[in-house]
């Protein structure tokens, strides 16, 4: 699924040039639940940046699904990312001017889908997140779990081979927390394949896999 | 217990933030931000107190948060008052993020424009205040009706008229006429020094009864009343030195005929008809220079005549006594035989006269159209710029509020930071009208000192007020309006609807004036290239009023001996000047047939020159010598009217009189010219013309270059420099004497040009501004959609679209209106260009692309942009 060869990034500035990631090499098999952990700072996010096709590393090749996309121009990258990658952040990220139901359906419109598969995908979703009787309700009106199931339901809708999730209980009480490793690991346990930035050794305990980061390097790997 | 709580806590603040300032290493006395008061504040009520605080909004104030308000001036007891109250005044005019560059900009090109027509339309308005007592002064239009004719009503009378009116209408108070003589020439000082002045006419001894200002030097009544005397403006007599009362002067087309000034008189102001008057020649010395028509009842109509009544005076009484007089002054049997059925004199009241001229009112209209526009514009768009800049100062308001910090402070807040931008932006207007001032002048016709004078002083003060007061209150309404949520959370209102609606309506006023832009344009590029029934294309022309007798003659046949001259002829006066007038007549038959514009003298030549085209008969034959002989053309509406009026089929071989030669001269036609017209598109002769064989009188040497180059008229300038060194002679194109009797529709439209550009680019600026802070605030959300899939088209259409859908309409009733407007400025112009949908078509699609442009690159770069940065941000 994902194949990363010796991927370095680094930000400059005219006075300052800083190393996030210094030549990580790693593979993503289909299917597999695996968990970025680390420190502040260690290139955690960065990494899944790339892997979510927001960003280009400086050096490095990386392979999606078999096809090389480290350097993909941006357009190329939306198009890939489209359909095949589905994101959860830690602060939801949904959009505030949308109610539930549009913001799930967002990516579909942008895929291309027609209106009424759209309308069936989306409320097939919400069903299964049980949000369904929200749907009409903007993200300001929703609890902090209510909204990462919404950006799971999100996330998902459009049936991505690959979900990246950072840090999706950042901001989530224990219970919602839960509730929300519980969605990605039936997710995962449904065929998809699941990287997740977390600091939480208990929501890395959900994965198959653990990746340490440490200073932009990784350092240790963990099957678990 | 919360009331309580707050209470406390105002007490406990200045303690604790007196340690913090230490604490981090600042010097006592030095003070505290608003945010390091107000966070520890939302900590510390956190809870209950804050959940209640949130409900009630009026809680701070009544509850001590006035008191913890207040206590901010004391915060630091090291400090004087005035530094800590600055730290949290509301007056930021000049504060990063604010827009202040764009308000102060479009402030600047707003009030600049805005103010400058506004000024001029009251000067317009207040036009002639120099007439005293101009509630009871009347002009004086003689009206006439020949045989089958309609009745026609001139500006002007016969010499005597209004001295009799004086003499006998026991209720005219006083009378005065003047007439024009010379107009812009040069005189010659006894002393040899020459000076131009603009225009010379002889007035009579009541001049200055009416028409008032200062006499400087001399007794204005003697000097107009004695032959040989005039008196000069002050601004000739500083141009002359000062000191030149005593002194003779001769005009350069008069030269043995001296005048001496006695008297000086204050400058007339630029608004008024006698601006340009230089010299007042007494009335006594018209037989100088010209036939003595002083004290005519009848004929030698070219003096303009006016009477001040009594005040109690009832103008029918007044009309019924004119007529009676007229009826037993004027000579009727002769007026009869010659073909006049009536012939009156009607009183005109000059209040407010200037604005009853349909050019002036309709120029005044949209002056002002364009003023108003363009200050509505400049205070919407500081508007839509104040609240598009909301997203940066909700939380500072938001979180006075939660100190206590009364309603009023906010709209004197506002109201002292537009006091500022205004005032900065009126110094930017006076350096740009500073460096434009020579531009203005020639725009507006009158000097920035005039523009802003005591004339326009209220108005203009009025206008800045009114400006202040919108720009002041409406965004203190705003702030005052700003939820008290906003000092814990980001600022998310979008209040599209405001700043769209503000856009909307710059978009409507940027489209119309594009549209009366284009309408003018169209109409001037008409009248200028409007087929005249001649050729003007390479003809020049040589004013000869310096030259006598041969000079002329000789000088018209040296310039066509150079090999880049095609022909030449001597001619009285340029087809697009206003030609005299002279009634025809038949030989034995005393009465006037028509009245037809006499061009005077021209030699043969003339013709080829100008490109007219002879239907029948024949061209002049050349006089080659100074002479004249008694043959005329005439064009095809001399013939028909001929035919019409005395039924004479072919004018060609017939014998006719004008009443200037008088019966001992008849003049026998040689040939006809097809139709072609005399005057401007503005002031169009409509009278039949005719044209005389002579080079005697001549004022022009017209000439037809084979090109009109640089070079080619270098070579007849220097031809006419070496032959008459001291005449001055200027070779000038005839095209731009024809583009100056358009002067008035250019500087129109060079008014609306600047007022349109001002105006898109005062919208334009809002626009961006607009567009940048959509941008600002939903970066965040632009970044979710392109993590979610969407292209940079697609980021870009979510503005576009909000855009077009508020752009189409408004441009939409902007071309509507600016139909109207076009329609109402065609109303002057007798021949007009016609208006069709594809123009007004064109100027919204023209609109539409520059809004597109704007949008497309302020978009692209957030569209562009890596969405992981935003999301950072947040």
């Amino acid at each position: 699924m994902i194949k990363l060869e010796n991927i370095k990034k680094v930000f400059r500035t005219d006075v300052v040039e800083t190393t996030a990631l210094g030549g990580i090499s790693l593979e993503v098999k289909d299917g597999e639940f695996v968990a970025i952990m680390g420190p502040s700072g260690c290139g955690k996010s960065t990494l899944l940046n790339i892997l979510g096709l927001l960003d280009n590393p400086t050096e490095g090749r990386y392979w999606l699904d078999g096809k090389e996309v480290g350097h993909l121009k941006e357009r190329q990258r939306t198009f890939t990312r489209r359909g095949e990658i589905g994101f959860v952040f830690q602060s939801f990220n949904l959009i505030d001017e949308l109610t539930v139901e549009a913001n799930i359906e967002l990516p579909l419109k942008y895929l291309g889908v027609p209106a009424a598969e759209r309308k069936q995908r989306v409320q097939e979703i919400m069903r299964r997140m049980a949000i369904s009787h929200r749907a009409g309700h903007y993200p300001q009106q929703l609890s902090g779990g209510q909204q990462q199931r919404v950006a799971i339901a999100r996330a998902v809708v459009v049936k991505p081979k690959l979900v990246l999730a950072d840090e999706p209980t950042g901001n989530l009480d224990t219970k919602n927390g839960k509730e929300v490793m519980d969605l990605l690991t039936q997710l995962n346990a449904e065929g998809t394949t699941v990287v997740m930035v977390t600091h939480s050794q208990h929501d890395a305990s959900f994965a198959t896999r653990t990746i340490n980061l440490l200073d932009g390097m990784v350092v240790e790997k963990t099957l678990l | 217990m919360p009331h309580l709580f707050l209470c406390c806590f105002c007490v406990q603040r200045y303690k604790e933030i007196r340690m913090q300032t230490l604490g981090k290493g600042k010097k006592e006395g030095q003070g505290v931000k608003l945010l390091d008061v107000f966070i520890p504040l939302k900590q510390k009520m956190a809870g209950e107190a804050w959940r209640e605080r949130r409900k009630d909004s009026t809680f701070a104030v009544e509850n001590g948060g006035q008191a913890l308000y207040e206590n901010l001036y004391v915060l630091s007891p090291g400090t004087s008052s005035n530094r800590q109250k600055k730290q949290i005044k509301m007056i930021h005019p000049f504060a990063k993020g604010q827009g202040a560059f764009i308000k102060i900009t479009s402030l600047a090109v707003g009030l600049t424009v805005g103010l400058v027509l506004l000024a001029k339309v009251q000067l317009e308005r207040s036009y002639d205040r120099c007439i005293v007592d101009k509630e009871h002064v009347y002009e004086l239009q003689e009206t006439f009706q020949r045989t089958g004719e309609e009745l026609q009503q001139n500006r002007s009378t016969s010499g005597g008229i209004a001295p009799v009116l004086a003499q006998e209408i026991p209720e005219v108070v006083t009378a005065t006429r003047y007439t024009a003589q010379f107009g812009e020439e040069k005189l010659t000082l006894e002393d040899g020094s020459r000076h131009y002045f603009e225009e010379a006419v002889f007035a009579d001894s009541c001049f200055f009864d009416i028409f008032a200002t200062r006499t400087l030097v001399g007794d204005a009544k003697q000097i107009l009343s004695t032959a040989g005397q005039c008196m000069i403006s002050r601004r000739l007599s500083e141009k002359m030195g000062g000191e030149v009362v005593g002194q003779t002067f001769c005009f350069t087309s008069a030269p043995q005929k001296p005048m001496t000034i006695c008297g000086v008189y204050e400058d007339y102001p630029e608004n008024s008809t006698f601006a340009r008057f230089d010299i007042l020649m007494s009335m006594p010395s018209v037989g100088t220079y010209a036939w003595d028509g002083t004290e005519n009842l009848i004929g030698n109509d070219r003096y303009h005549s006016y009477v001040r009544l009594r005040p109690d005076a009832d103008m029918d009484k007044v009309r019924g006594e004119v007529k009676e007089l007229l009826q037993r002054i004027l000579p009727w049997e002769d007026l009869k035989q010659t073909g006049y059925t009536d012939a009156g004199i009607e009183l005109v009241s000059v209040a407010g006269s200037r604005m009853k001229d349909t050019t002036v009112r309709t120029t005044c209209i949209i002056l002002a159209v364009v003023a108003l526009v363009m200050l509505f514009t400049a205070v919407m768009n500081y508007i839509l710029v104040v609240i598009s800049s909301l997203v940066g100062r909700a939380r500072q308001v938001a979180v006075r509020k939660v100190l206590g910090a009364p309603g009023r402070e906010f709209y004197l807040g506002s109201t002292g930071e537009a006091a500022l931008h205004l005032l900065t932006a009126l110094a930017l207007m006076a350096l740009l009208l500073y460096a434009g001032q020579d531009l203005t002048r020639d725009l507006l016709g009158v000097s920035l000192q005039t523009l802003f004078s005591r004339q326009t002083f209220a108005v203009l003060l009025a206008v800045c007020l009114l400006v202040l007061l919108c720009c002041g209150i409406l965004p203190g309404l705003i702030y005052s309006r700003i939820p008290l949520t906003y000092a814990y959370r980001l600022y998310s209102e979008s209040k599209r609807v405001w700043k769209l609606s503000l856009l909307a309506f710059q978009f409507v006023l940027s489209t119309m004036l594009l549209c009366v832009l284009t309408t003018i344009y169209r109409q001037y590029s008409f009248m200028l290239h409007t087929d005249m029934g001649y050729q003007y294309d390479n003809v020049a022309y040589v004013n000869v009023s310096a030259l006598h007798g041969d000079s002329i003659y000789s000088l018209a046949r040296e310039i066509e001996n150079l090999p880049c001259v095609e022909r030449t002829a001597a001619a009285y006066s340029l087809f697009c000047n206003r030609q005299s007038g002279d009634n025809v007549l038949v030989p034995g038959n005393p009465q006037e047939m028509f009245n037809c514009a006499n061009m005077f003298f021209a030699e043969g030549g003339l013709v080829e020159t100008m490109g007219l085209q002879i239907v029948r008969g024949r061209d002049f034959e050349r006089v080659n010598h100074q002479g004249w002989q008694q043959e005329m053309l005439v064009d095809e509406h001399f013939a028909a009217k001929m035919k019409e009026v005395a039924g004479i089929d072919d004018v060609v071989g017939r014998q006719f009189i004008n009443s200037s030669l008088g019966n001992q001269y008849p003049l026998t036609v040689v040939g006809v010219v097809k139709n072609f017209t005399l005057g401007s598109l503005v002031s169009r002769e409509e009278r039949p013309v005719m044209i005389a064989n002579g080079n005697v009188f001549t004022h022009y040497v017209m000439m037809k270059l084979q090109r009109i180059t640089p070079d080619h008229l270098q070579a007849v300038q220097q031809l006419c420099d070496r032959l008459y060194p001291d005449a001055e002679l200027n070779v000038k194109l005839y095209s731009n004497e024809m583009a100056d009797q358009y002067q008035e529709t250019r500087h129109t439209r060079d008014l609306i040009l600047i007022g349109c550009i001002a105006s898109l680019l005062v919208t334009l600026i809002g626009l961006i501004g607009y567009v940048r802070d959509e941008v600002q605030r939903r970066s965040r959300e632009l970044a979710i959609r392109k993590v979610l899939g969407a292209t940079m088209g697609e980021v870009q259409q979510l503005f576009g679209r909000s855009i077009v859908v508020i752009a189409l309409p408004s441009i939409a009733v902007g071309v509507g209106l600016g139909w109207y407007l076009s329609t109402l400025l065609m109303q002057q112009f007798a021949y007009k260009v016609a208006l069709p949908w594809t123009v007004f078509a064109a100027d919204a699609l023209f609109v539409v692309l520059v809004i597109a442009a704007v949008v497309f690159a302020q978009t692209r770069r957030v569209a562009n942009d890596n969405p992981v940065e935003y999301l950072k941000k947040e």
